[in-house]
Formats: C-alpha cells, sequence, structure tokens
C-alpha cells in the first residue's frame, strides 16, 4: 500500500507492489529528485513519490512532458549533487536514449547517484513491441540491476544508487510487468532524508562532452565499468550462488528465478547449483568461470533476447570454457515465461516426470475455446473518445471519402475496434501525426486523419503538428483533449491545470496548435453532437492542415471529482437519469451498435427486443438521447426530497 | 513449505483485484509467506482479469529453505487449490490453473462481452460451463453472488465480499476468520456491511458446499 511506503518504522514487514517497493528503495537512499513520464508498467514508482513526496521535505517528484526531457532534468539535479531517479516504460527509454548515451560519458555529479527505472512489457500486456533494454545496457557502458521480488526492488534500488556514485555512472533497474505488479513482503529499513540543497560544482572537462572531452569520458567510463566488471561484480551480494552436486547448473534472474526454484520444487530437484544474477550486466568473469569449473552444462533461463546467454557465451569463449551453454532453444524469446515453462525445460534438461503436465492442461483447455469469446477493451461508458467518433463517423457518413485513420497511443486506440474501426496503423506515441503527414504527400486521392491524445499532444506531438504546418501537409488533425494522461492511470499534463505538486499553469492545445502555426483550428464538445458533426463536416472539407480539438473530461476522472457534488444532489433529493421509452422504441440499435455505450443492453418489451439502459452503469452523458433515431430516449431529472423543504423552514 | 494456491477471476469491476489484495494482507495479519500478482493498466476496463494469490505455510518444526519457498507471483498450472470465478466465462478462461482436486466456485451471473451486447453472438448456456470445467476438477459449485447480493443488500457492491465468504466455507484458505475480518474493517470503505456479507457468504457456502 502506498501509505506503508513511507513508514517511518524499520524492521516493519510490510506488503508492497514491486513498484512501490522500488519507490521505498529511493526514499531510503534519500533520493532529491524524481521524474518521469507515465507508462505501464512503470507508472506506480513515480506516482507513489509523487504522492509520499509532502512527507518528505525536500524531496522533488514531478511528471516531465516526455522520457528525455525527464531524464535531462535527472541529470541537473545529479549534477547538483543531488541523488536523482527518473522512471519510464521501455518504449520511453528510446525517446531519452538521445541524453542516455553521453550521460554514461560524462557521469553522474559528486553524491548524485542515478537511477533510471526500466518498465519492461513481455508479452506487450500494454505495449506495442516487448524491446529487451539490457541492450542499452551494453551499448551505453551501463550496470543494468534486475530484482526478482518486491523485497529486492526495495534492496536493489538503494544499492543502485551506490553503484551510481562509486563508478560515476547512471545505472538501469530493470523490471518487467511482472516484478512491478507483484505484492510481497517487505522488510523497510532506515529512511534517510534527501538533500534539500544542490549546488552545481562547475567541470567543462566533464560535462561538456565533444572532441577529446568526450573521448576522454568515454575512456574513463570504460575503465569505470572494467573496474565494475572485475571487482564489484564478482563480490556483490546482488548476485548469489545456491550450491549443488549436479554437473548441470542453471544461471538466471529477475522473475526467471522464482520460475526456476518453484519448478525445480515441483520436480523434486534440489541438488542443482544455481547463479542468480542481481548485476546482470557487467558480467564477473571470474564469478562465471568459477561457477562453471566442475559443470558440463549451462542452462540459461531468461525472458526476452538471449543475453545472459551471450553474455555468458562470450566470456566461455574468452576464457576457454569447456561448457556447452543453452538458452534460447528451451526458452522462447517471445512472450514472458512461467512456471510452466521451467518445468517443461527442467523436465526435459534433467529427466524427471513433471507431477503435472501443462501442455495437457493448455490444450485441454483450447478444446473448449468454442465457449470463450474474446473480451475487447472498450471505451467506459459516457467516455468522451466514444462521442468524438461517433461525431466523425456521422460527419464522413454518405459522403463517399476514401479515408486513412492514422490511430496513435492512449485511451483512443480503441478507436480501432469495433463498431468504429477507425485506426489503420499504431506506431509509437505521436507517430500518427508524422505518419499520416508522409501519407497525405504521396497519396492524393485519400483524406487523412491522424488521432492524438491531448498528454501524446505535449509528450511529442508538437513538433509533428509544427512539421506538418511547415510542409503543408493535408491532413485532418483531431486531438482527443480528455484533459488528462488517461490511459497510464490519469496523471496530469501540461493542459490538466496541475503538476504533480498541484495547482499549475494550464496550457491551452488549441493556443498551441494556432501558435505552431495552424490557420484552422476548431475546438468542439462531442457531447454536444450536432455541433461536433457540423464542424467535422466541415474540417473534411478543406484541405490543409486542420486542427480539431475534441474536447471534453475523461468520465472516470469527472466522476471521481463530482461523486461529492453527487453525494450532495441525492441528500437534496434531486435525481438524474436516462432512460428507454420502450413503447417507442423501434430498436433501430444505433445507440447499442452503431454507438455502442456498454450501459445500453438488449432489453425486452411485449414481446419485442429493445435498447435498455443500464442505470447502474450510465454515467448521464446524454450523447444516447442526442443520437436517438425514435425520440426514445428521455432525461429525468425529479427534485423530492421534502426535507429539504424542511430544512429551509427551520 | 504447504504451497496454497488460490486464483481469482473475473471481468474488471467485478472486485476480483480487491479480493485478492484481502487475502494477501490478511496473510500478513497471519504471518505466512504470500505472494501474487494481479492485472494492471489496459485491460482493466472490459477485459478478462485474474489475481494469483500464492500462500506458504511452514509445517510444525519445518526451517525456511529458499529452495522450498513461494517465489513466483503466477500460479502454476494445475496447482491451484481454489478457484473463484465471479463470472461463467471468466471462470473457464482460467480453468487450467485448478488442480485435479482443487474446488471451483463459480458464479452464475453473466457479463456479455461486446459481440453478445450487440447481439451479434450468443453467450453460451451455464451448464456447458460447469460441464467444461468437470474436466478439470470433480469439485465444481455454482451459485449466483449477484443476485444473493442484490437481494439482501440492494445493488450489486456486496457479491465480491459474499462470494469471499463462500470461498473460506470450502476451508481450503489457510487463515482464520479473524484475520480476513480485520482485513476488511482496515482496508474497505462500509466495513460493517462488508463483513456482515463475508459472514452471510460463509454461511450459504456452507450449505452449498453441502448439498
Ligand atoms: C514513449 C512512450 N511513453 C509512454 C507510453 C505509455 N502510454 C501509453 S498511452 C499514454 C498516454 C496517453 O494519454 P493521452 O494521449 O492523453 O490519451 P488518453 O489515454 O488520455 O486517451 C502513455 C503515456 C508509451 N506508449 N510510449
Ligand atoms: S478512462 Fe477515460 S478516456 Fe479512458 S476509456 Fe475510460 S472514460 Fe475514456
Ligand atoms: S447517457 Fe446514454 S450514452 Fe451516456 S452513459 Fe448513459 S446510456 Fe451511455
Amino acid at each position: 500500500m502506498v501509505s506503508d511506503v513511507a513508514l517511518n518504522e524499520p524492521g516493519k514487514r510490510v506488503l508492497l507492489l514491486g513498484n512501490e517497493a522500488v519507490a521505498r528503495g529511493a526514499l531510503e537512499a534519500g533520493v532529491g529528485l524524481a521524474s518521469g513520464y507515465p507508462g505501464t508498467p512503470a507508472s506506480e514508482v513515480l506516482d507513489t513519490l509523487v504522492e509520499v513526496a509532502k512527507e518528505f521535505p525536500g524531496l522533488v517528484a514531478q511528471y516531465s512532458t516526455n522520457e528525455y526531457v525527464a531524464l535531462e532534468t535527472a541529470i541537473g539535479a545529479s549534477w547538483s549533487g543531488v541523488r536523482a531517479l527518473c522512471a519510464m516504460k521501455m518504449v520511453g527509454m528510446n525517446v531519452a536514449s538521445d541524453p542516455l548515451f553521453t550521460l554514461c560519458y560524462c557521469g553522474v555529479g559528486p553524491g548524485g547517484g542515478l537511477v533510471i527505472v526500466n518498465g519492461g512489457d513481455p508479452s506487450c500486456i500494454s505495449s506495442t513491441n516487448e524491446q529487451d533494454n539490457r541492450y542499452y545496457g551494453l551499448h551505453a557502458h551501463m550496470p543494468v540491476v534486475e530484482p526478482s521480488n518486491p523485497q529486492e526492488c526495495k534492496d536493489f534500488t538503494s544499492t543502485a544508487f551506490g553503484i551510481s556514485e562509486e563508478f560515476d555512472v547512471p545505472v538501469m533497474l530493470n523490471m518487467t510487468a511482472r516484478t512491478s505488479h507483484s505484492l510481497g513482503p517487505v522488510v523497510l529499513g532506515e529512511l534517510r532524508p534527501p538533500k534539500e540543497e544542490g549546488y552545481f560544482v562547475k567541470n567543462w572537462g566533464k560535462y561538456f562532452s565533444a572532441l577529446v572531452i568526450a573521448v576522454s569520458n568515454k575512456q574513463k567510463l570504460l575503465r569505470n565499468m572494467a573496474r565494475l566488471a572485475e571487482n564489484y561484480a564478482y563480490s556483490t551480494t546482488l548476485n548469489k550462488i545456491l550450491e549443488g552436486k549436479r554437473r548441470i547448473g542453471i544461471v538466471t534472474s529477475g522473475v526467471s528465478y522464482n520460475y526456476t526454484l518453484e519448478a525445480l520444487d515441483m520436480l523434486k530437484l534440489y541438488d542443482v547449483p544455481i547463479l542468480k544474477l542481481g548485476l546482470v550486466y557487467p558480467l564477473s568473469k571470474k564469478l562465471v568461470a568459477e561457477f562453471a569449473e566442475n559443470l558440463e552444462k549451462i542452462v540459461v533461463m531468461e525472458e526476452l533476447e538471449g543475453f545472459l546467454e551471450d553474455e555468458l557465451k562470450k566470456i566461455a569463449y574468452d576464457e576457454g570454457l569447456s561448457v556447452k551453454i543453452v538458452g534460447k532453444e528451451l526458452f522462447s524469446p517471445a512472450g514472458e515465461l512461467s512456471v510452466d515453462d521451467a518445468l517443461i525445460a527442467y523436465s526435459k534438461v534433467f529427466g524427471v516426470e513433471p507431477p503435472i503436465n501443462p501442455q495437457e492442461l493448455a490444450l485441454k483447455t483450447l478444446g473448449f475455446s468454442s465457449l470463450l469469446m474474446m473480451r475487447t477493451p472498450g471505451f467506459c461508458p459516457g467516455c468522451s473518445h466514444r462521442a468524438t467518433l461517433y461525431a466523425i463517423k456521422k460527419a464522413v457518413e454518405g459522403k463517399g471519402y476514401d479515408i486513412v485513420w492514422g490511430g496513435d497511443i492512449g485511451c483512443y486506440a480503441n478507436a480501432s475496434l469495433p463498431p468504429f474501426n477507425m485506426g489503420d496503423f499504431m506506431v509509437c506515441m505521436s507517430a500518427g501525426v508524422s505518419i499520416a503527414s508522409g501519407i497525405s504527400f504521396k497519396s492524393k486521392k485519400q483524406k487523412v486523419v491522424a488521432f492524438i491524445g491531448d498528454s501524446t499532444f505535449f509528450h511529442t506531438g508538437m513538433p509533428a503538428v509544427l512539421n506538418a504546418v511547415w510542409n503543408n501537409a493535408d491532413i485532418l488533425i483531431v486531438v482527443m483533449d480528455n484533459g488528462w494522461t488517461a490511459m497510464t492511470g490519469h496523471q496530469p499534463h501540461p493542459g490538466t491545470g496541475l503538476s504533480a505538486s498541484g495547482k499549475a499553469k494550464a496550457v491551452d492545445i488549441a493556443e498551441v496548435c494556432r501558435a505552431l502555426g495552424a490557420d484552422y483550428v476548431r475546438v468542439v464538445d462531442p457531447f454536444n453532437l450536432r455541433q461536433a458533426i457540423s464542424v467535422f463536416d466541415e474540417a473534411f472539407k478543406r484541405s490543409g492542415v486542420r486542427v480539431v480539438v475534441s474536447r471534453q473530461e475523461c468520465v472516470l476522472q469527472s466522476k471521481r471529482r463530482m461523486r461529492e457534488i453527487e453525494a450532495e444532489k441525492k441528500r437534496k433529493g434531486i435525481e438524474e437519469f436516462y432512460e428507454v421509452a420502450e413503447h417507442i422504441c423501434i430498436f433501430c440499435e444505433e445507440c447499442l451498435k452503431a454507438f455502442g455505450c456498454p450501459a445500453i443492453v438488449v432489453g425486452e418489451f411485449e414481446g419485442k427486443k429493445v435498447s435498455k439502459i443500464d442505470l447502474g452503469r450510465c454515467v448521464n452523458c446524454s450523447v444516447c438521447k442526442q443520437l436517438c433515431k425514435g425520440c426514445a430516449i428521455t432525461h429525468t431529472k425529479i427534485w423530492r426530497n421534502t426535507s429539504i423543504l424542511e430544512e429551509a423552514k427551520s | 513449505m504447504r504451497k496454497v494456491n488460490i486464483l481469482i477471476a473475473g471481468v474488471g469491476g467485478q472486485g476480483v483485484m480487491t479480493i485478492g489484495l484481502l487475502l494477501k494482507y490478511a496473510a500478513v495479519k497471519a504471518g505466512i509467506m504470500v505472494g501474487g500478482t494481479e492485472t494492471r493498466g489496459a485491460s482493466q476496463r472490459e477485459g478478462s482479469v485474474n489475481s494469483h494469490v500464492r500462500f506458504g505455510v511452514l509445517e510444525p518444526g519445518e526451517e525456511y529453505d529458499e529452495r522450498r519457498g513461494i517465489h513466483a507471483s503466477l500460479v502454476p498450472s494445475g496447482t491451484a487449490d481454489l478457484l473463484i470465478g465471479l463470472e461463467p466465462m471468466e471462470t473457464l478462461r482460467n480453468a487450467k490453473y485448478v488442480s485435479s482436486n482443487g474446488v471451483t466456485i463459480m458464479n452464475t451471473y453473466e457479463v456479455w462481452p461486446v459481440s453478445v451486447r450487440a447481439g451479434e453472438a450468443e453467450y453460451p448456456p451455464i451448464e456447458k460451463f460447469v460441464e467444461a470445467m468437470k474436466a478439470f476438477t470433480p469439485h465444481v459449485y455454482t451459485v449466483n453472488v449477484n443476485s444473493m447480493a442484490d437481494e439482501k443488500y440492494g445493488g450489486y457492491t456486496m457479491a465480491g465480499t459474499i462470494m469471499l465468504g463462500i470461498a473460506f466455507a470450502t476451508g481450503r484458505i489457510p487463515l482464520e476468520m479473524h484475520h480476513i475480518e480485520e482485513t476488511i474493517r482496515e482496508r474497505l470503505g462500509n466495513p460493517e456491511e462488508n463483513i456482515d456479507a463475508f459472514h452471510f457468504g460463509y454461511k450459504e457456502g456452507k450449505k452449498i458446499l453441502s448439498s
């Protein structure tokens, strides 16, 4: 629980989420600045620090507009001698990679350890690819630390700050969705108060990375990494060995270590030597050579690419080890692994019958697949994105346009699913606008639309819009402005009017677009269907860059804010709801299928099918009433609490 | 170490995560080993969700041995002692987790996927799900906790807590009743009604299991 993260009770055992434990580890290391951009599965690291920041004077915790800005902010704090943490999901590392490489050359400030939390996502539970960011360690010469449970998430985070300072290099804490979102007991350590005041000590030869300075910086970095690999990586308690007599050993890390132990327990194999790596880059040659000494074979269990497998093979070649090393021939590089995968692989490797046959069980389930329908994610009842899409659909209906729908990342990506099917591609944040521009330059017969969310707009969308204006693209940009970074847990962005620390200036996207040079910029309210449809109709008829900002708050957030108002309304006896008048409903299915609000279901009236509103799910957005062809949907508002009158009298 | 695995399945918004978290926090009170994970992120809206709960109980006199401990947050296939299904289709979707001697409690309240709501497909009859579940374990029980909650408390809010009570009545959860009661009191809004619903579920559960 978030509130446990701030507890000043060393020795207490609490239950924490992996991400919360990382936040606690940072607090125990005296982190003075935390930055980042939301992204599943990493979001809760920064969300937690933002939430507890008021209890730690001296801790600055802030959301940034995107990941490279977040990392650069953290660099500034580090170079001012303050410990800094920067959290992002793994694709965010691509965005931050520009400052990252040079940061590794320059190193960190004195006493300003810098830890980058990477949220990996094997199985793409909420991502567009499953890139393995351990390779950033290899490529940028950056140590990579990988915890396997919440206790280690906390401990390793603290340790990572120390490594960063000792070896003058940022350290990456490699998490996956499973480590981030697993809950487990954590024994709390001492909190260390953050440094309130930093100071930037000038050091031109270190921080001004160019020409000879850059090369000498790189040489320094390589020396530090070699020292780390030779000494620290050999002796650190981040790594551990479980001894065993067998001639086949296992090298593993992170969640794969967990799966290994559980599978071996199921197979009753308790004498297999295991090298569990917590520091997954760089590896110690000596440690590997000693572990491999009496082994014929090493099995490497790791998720995604064969990163450790390749590193071990390099060492085996250099050290002339005769041990056979296998990994990816047993464990798929695609998708996350599980105890089942470990059980199947180890039963084969050690020739032991497993007590359970996971493949058989999976096959058995497959036999019943006709009973299992897909549950595609959809918009919430009353979501403004749905209304925007419906308005656009109506605006182009019957016009015979050939339209390309450029999708982007966020809740509005669901536009590509039925009933709208308005999403022809999706690549990465803000790619929608630029890919759409590219299409418009070469495909003149098609109308090209690009959807972009508000948080995405501020993240990397502005240069894309500017480029479209500058090069005169022929596109309609629809900004899905719901006021929040909704998909990742409703964090604020520069348009919200809030920052992590409270009230902030609210930047208006429409004004930004005008400032970027767009001549046609309109703001619509998607809950006013007629207005929205007519604006979209006009926007489609024009050419050049057209921007329509469709603005209406994410209903989950407005509902949360309105909770008190709703309770007050209820107390005052005001009741408000939408209903289908069954005798009027002609069951044209417009609300049900074309619009598809999940609060509308099929009902029955006098033996015929009718639409019905599930009052438990309806949030009174009013859109279905506006679109009902038979005028069958009614809005009722009743005042009927007489007690309030009594109150007023007395 | 005796490992006890529990899987809770349902659709986002049904309280899968709440039941999972309650059990885990209660285990901390009981002082047993605990781990697990729940679906978070994009798939929460309208999507299939599950919660994995893993308990480790030391036998009398047993010392903790890392090689025999609870480490994975995911329940291995075929090892769940208890499968708590808050929705029929979601119960079956997670069938591979239940052990051949495990207990399945399936809520018969249907949450329709978009295709069914739009009239493009039909939701299969409940008997099909029961029959399919019986291919995994003979101990399959059905209840409708939504209608139970609606009848007794008005609305579905208490359905999840009633289900927790029924699940507790199976005796497969290695905790004492007071551990759960205390956790409900600390972690849920409206604790008195929730504790009442938990007891109600427990009593109903005893009846269902003995029938
Ligand atoms: C580079 C990068 N960083 C972070 C993410 C995670 N992410 C997915 S959607 C999203 C935000 C979307 O917010 P917004 O554009 O406002 O759309 P909404 O969800 O509110 O509809 C984020 C941050 C990502 N996919 N890529
Ligand atoms: S969270 Fe908000 S933006 Fe996302 S689908 Fe729900 S209502 Fe729409
Ligand atoms: S008013 Fe209509 S469209 Fe809006 S949430 Fe209620 S049922 Fe859905």
